[in-house]
């Protein structure tokens, strides 16, 4: 520390160029960062389940829809069918869009003059209401579309505009969005599907970092102001906040990481996070002028008492964001790395850059820094009495509280689901749970078949299959070979609808097949690839919680065994599939990142204090911080998502802090003074104010977050502050209270001893 | 003596120049209509029969293999039918055409169903291939100076071979180009290769034609290739059995006939 105290000096002015230069070249990159909400970017590219969902989607297409569903008092009518027909050619001419089908445009297998031909389903608008009854009459009787793309009381049809598998679904979704506005009224318009999901998420991720970010530095200017009341007191430590951010995106960028739904907070906390660090060192800086020194002893003292306890507090809260690198999932290994190394630069930049600006300044005018407070005292005042007289109660609470969050402990669920990032009221929302309502689901889950589709027995077990689909409750309208062939097996019987029956010979499938290639081969590309060898059968599902949607997937996989069994490889994939790898993976990644946090800060605790048992000791508060917070979890009824997930490593990482800074203090008491209670009541009064201020920021910072436009984001602000303000209250009391429970339970054993 | 030596081979290969530019410049007076005129005399025949080939390879490499025989009889009869793979053998598709409409039937033998396709499908795609109804008309014999109005735009080597450039755009609206550029041979007239454009001015396909022979005093490309340069497949049709003038009867392009088989 006495050489890092020299160098800073030494080298100031060499210091604060390098680290404005290298701020200016990471800010470049941190502007040039992409923002990505996918669903897939949150999985590992290599993760079998992204495999062959990119396998499926290059080889049939169509996973990737915006569904725009219509809502009208009519809309087989000629105003609306002309609307939605000039809709569809709009639609189709935007880049980026591969295919639009609508009512206007469905494919319809039919029989004319004694054959078949693949036609639009409507050739011609109606002109009058005598032509639309017709059209009506005809959707009647052919129930292939009604639920499909058009509503049984003709109050609602779907347009559905496929998107080319890009890797900016977002700017392609925002031209389709902005189209289909141009429609709006009388109308009502809903659109949805993933990719508009994602898009919008990526609007509120966009409007969040502007509006989060204003917010929680003018906090941090406040609580600097009422700290140092001076202008240096708030700009520094500003500043080397926003050097951290800065940095921190920027590496985001230049290893070509994006900016995530959970990094989106990335900013707000290294801000509230790291103005700790550089507090404690100008809040030292102040009070050693205070005393009387000049500007060379104070930047001195400042690096050489609290480098230290800021480089341990900053360590243990690396540790804790690097544990979440333990998560499969890469948006939360991504946000361990930029949040792990954020705050590395800002211990960094407290303990050197800022000295060196300080080195560089003049003595201050006002040195109101470390002034008492009366509130503030008489608060540890009262704080030191609980651990007196009420620690028996604090245990008792204690345990009480322990049993409490240990009874909801198996029932806390993830749940992952896309939808459950937008607010209740959000035109995503509203849409997603219209189109589900009325359409049957939104989400596109697709089952592959591998084997040679000319073989009569496969075709037969496909159509099993998919008959006991139609059964499946929030699954509906399959859609694979079996229905087209149905279709034209009726078309070549005189449109009769009891024919509607597949082809049972090989060369009967062949000769189906065959035609069907010539009439119209891109629709049996949609569901067969060139070899026969590989079927899609594909099926909407309706949104719902990630348990529900698991054990949906797990029906259609058991009805698959039991149509397939073993003679047949069949695969499923689909957005609700990568869902439920996510929704895996959260659970893995909570359980092996708590883990590692707790450990980590055990070992590092001991190391730093020479001893396993204070290790322990410190570590104690905070696994009982991580245990409350599961148990609030659970008794509000709050799932395990993307950003709860954090919690727990982030609570140990920072809140393990302030027992750090207790213990550490009441050792070196108790080495000074000799006696046990005295020692531990100063511990209280003074690293309780430090802590209590840091405290305070962190807190702040984290309500802040609460202002997301994303409920999971909100949760985790809100359920982050309080596990915050639950590590305080366990290291200036629970920790203490223990302290004094030992030393009391030594002292009537040394008592009985001596007797 | 020494100058009128080096005159002589001078004066040969100077006349021999001037033959090879005049007569050049003879036939570059020759219109875009003539040439066209040109191809279809050599091309045309009365009947053909045609056992072919047919190799399909989709975007990803992927090959489906068929043999089919191709019946012509006129210019407004034929049948084309499946030899292999068996699963769709003796399947057969029948055109006609009366007072200028297209008509086609398809037989299934799984089902003895004899269906008629949609005239439109003409500009479809033939048979699964990247070739359309269109197209494939010109496979063996061809109807180009009535289906395009052509202009000769200059001439360029196809392969060595110095061909007429033409450039040509389709009279009927069945054909789904809006232009086609064609390189014809000029020593025997025959097209080497074509470029097809979508109506949106973009090159939508490209024909290849290889290793003409002459079979029965008519030059016939052994390979035709039309590749769809916009999706990235290719048709390869490799002409396996190729006869001219042959004795066809009328009754073979029947839809009745076709059911008997």
């Amino acid at each position: 520390m006495n050489r890092l105290a020299r160098f800073v000096k030494k080298y100031s002015t060499t210091i604060i160029i390098f680290v404005l230069f290298i701020t200016v070249v990471m800010g470049y990159f941190a502007l040039q960062i992409e923002i990505e909400a996918g669903i897939k970017d949150m999985l590992p590219k290599d993760n079998k389940v992204v495999k062959k969902y990119n396998e499926v989607q290059e080889t049939f297409g169509g996973m990737a829809f915006a569904a725009i569903m219509i809502e009208d008092d009519e809309i087989i009518d000629t105003a609306t069918l002309k609307k939605i027909k000039k809709m569809n050619s709009d639609l189709e001419k935007i880049d980026g869009v591969k295919e639009v089908k609508s009512i206007t445009n469905i494919d319809k297998i039919e029989s004319s003059a004694g054959g078949i031909e693949v036609n639009n389903f409507i050739k011609k608008i109606p002109a009058n209401n005598e032509e639309a009854q017709k059209i009506k009459e005809e959707l009647l009787r052919r129930d292939q579309y009604l639920g499909k793309i058009v509503t049984e009381d003709f109050k609602s049809t779907m347009v559905l505009a496929e998107i080319k598998d890009e890797e900016k679904p977002e700017e392609i979704v925002n031209r389709i969005q902005s189209t289909v506005k141009k429609y709006k009224g009388p109308e009502e318009l809903y659109i949805t599907g993933s990719p508009v999901m994602v898009a919008d998420a990526t609007d509120y991720m966009k409007n969040d970092l502007k509006k989060l970010l204003p917010f929680v530095i003018a906090a941090m200017v406040l609580i600097l102001y009422l700290s140092f009341r001076s202008l240096r007191g708030v700009l520094l430590p500003i500043s080397a906040v926003l050097i951290s951010v800065i940095w921190a995106v920027g590496l985001q960028s230049i290893i070509g990481k994006s900016l995530s739904l959970v990094s989106t907070v990335l900013p707000v906390l290294l801000i509230s996070v790291g103005s700790a660090y550089v507090i404690h060192i100008v809040a030292r800086y102040y009070e050693e002028l205070n005393n009387g020194y000049d500007v060379d002893v104070a930047i001195d003292n400042s690096i050489k008492k609290v480098g230290l306890p800021v480089i341990m507090a900053g360590g243990t809260t690396m540790i804790g964001f690097a544990s979440l690198f333990f998560s499969d999932l890469v948006i939360i290994q991504d946000f361990a790395l930029g949040t792990a190394f954020g705050v590395g630069i800002a211990l960094l930049t407290s303990i050197i850059f800022i000295p060196a600006v300080l080195h560089k300044l003049n003595t201050p005018k006002h040195l109101k820094a470390a002034e008492e407070r009366v509130f503030s005292t008489n608060f540890f005042k009262g704080i030191n009495k609980i651990v007196h007289y009420r620690r028996k109660s604090i245990i008792i609470i204690v345990l009480i509280i322990i049993a409490l969050a240990s009874w909801v402990l198996p029932k806390l669920e993830p749940n992952t689901n896309y939808i459950g990032y937008f607010k209740k009221d959000s035109p995503t929302r509203i849409a997603t749970e219209k189109v589900d309502n009325v359409f049957g689901g939104s989400q596109s889950l697709n089952v592959v078949v591998n084997g040679n589709i000319k073989n009569p027995d496969l075709l037969k077990r496909m159509r099993d299959f998919q008959d006991d689909i139609e059964k499946v409750e929030a699954v509906n309208n399959p859609m694979s070979l079996v229905t087209l062939l149905r279709q034209e097996n009726r078309a070549l019987n005189n449109d009769e609808p009891e024919e509607e029956v597949i082809p049972t010979t090989k060369n009967q499938i062949a000769q189906y097949l065959l035609l069907l290639e010539m009439s119209d081969k891109q629709l049996l590309e949609s569901y067969l690839t060139f070899d026969y060898q590989q079927s899609l059968i594909q099926m909407n599902m309706k949104t719902m919680s990630s348990v529900k949607q698991k054990e949906k997937v797990a029906e259609i996989r058991s009805l698959i065994d039991k149509h397939f069994g073993d003679q047949y490889k069949v695969e499923l994939t689909g957005i609700p599939k990568l869902g439920n790898e996510v929704t895996d993976l959260v659970v893995s990644g909570q359980i092996k990142s708590l883990i590692s946090a707790i450990l980590f800060t055990f070992i590092i605790t001991s190391l730093l204090l020479k001893s396993m048992k204070k290790g322990f000791f410190c570590a104690l508060p905070i696994a009982l911080t991580v245990l409350i917070n599961f148990g609030l979890m659970g008794w509000l009824g709050i799932s395990l998502d993307i950003a709860t997930v954090m919690i727990a490593s982030i609570a140990v990482g920072i809140g393990v802090d302030y027992s750090i800074h207790i213990y550490t203090r009441y050792i070196e008491e108790k080495e000074k003074q000799k006696n046990e209670v005295l020692s531990l009541k100063e511990a209280i009064f003074t690293v309780g104010r430090a802590n209590l201020y840091n405290a305070i920021a962190v807190v702040a910072g984290f309500s802040i977050i609460l202002l997301s436009s994303f409920p999971p984001l909100k949760t985790f602000g809100g359920l982050t502050a309080i596990t915050m303000v639950i590590s305080f209250i366990g290291a200036l009391i629970i920790l203490p209270s223990l302290i004094m429970s030992t030393i009391k339970l030594k002292n009537s054993r040394d008592k009985n001893n001596n007797k | 003596m020494k100058k009128t030596t080096t005159i002589i081979p001078i004066l040969v290969v100077s006349t021999l120049l001037l033959t090879v530019v005049f007569s050049a410049g003879v036939m570059a007076k020759m219109t875009g209509e003539e040439v066209l005129d040109k191809v279809d005399q050599k091309m045309d025949s009365d009947s053909r029969d045609f056992i072919l080939d047919m190799t399909i390879v989709n975007q990803n490499g992927q090959e489906r293999d068929r043999k089919i025989t191709i019946k012509t009889k006129g210019d407004n009869k034929g049948i084309v039918k499946f030899l292999e793979p068996g699963d769709v053998k003796d399947t057969a598709l029948l055109t006609r055409e009366k007072n200028g409409e297209e008509n086609m039937w398809l037989y299934l033998p799984s089902i003895g169903n004899v269906n008629k396709i949609a005239s439109h499908s003409k500009s479809g795609n033939f048979m699964g291939t990247d070739f359309s109804y269109n197209d494939i008309d010109m496979v063996g014999g061809s109807n180009y100076k009535k289906d395009y109005d052509s202009k000769l735009i200059g001439e360029e080597k196809v392969n060595g071979d110095l061909c007429y450039k033409l450039s040509a755009v389709p009279t009927k609206d069945s054909i789904n180009y809006s232009e086609m550029e064609m390189w014809v041979r000029k020593d025997d007239f025959m097209p080497l290769k074509l470029k097809f454009y979508d109506k949106d001015d973009n090159l939508h396909k490209i024909m290849i034609n290889k290793n003409y022979r002459n079979i029965d005093s008519h030059l016939t490309p052994e390979t035709i290739t039309m590749e769809n340069v916009q999706k990235g497949s290719k048709t390869i049709l490799k002409l396996k059995e190729v006869k001219y003038n042959v004795e066809l009867p009328d009754r073979i392009f029947t839809t009745r006939y076709l059911t008997r088989n």
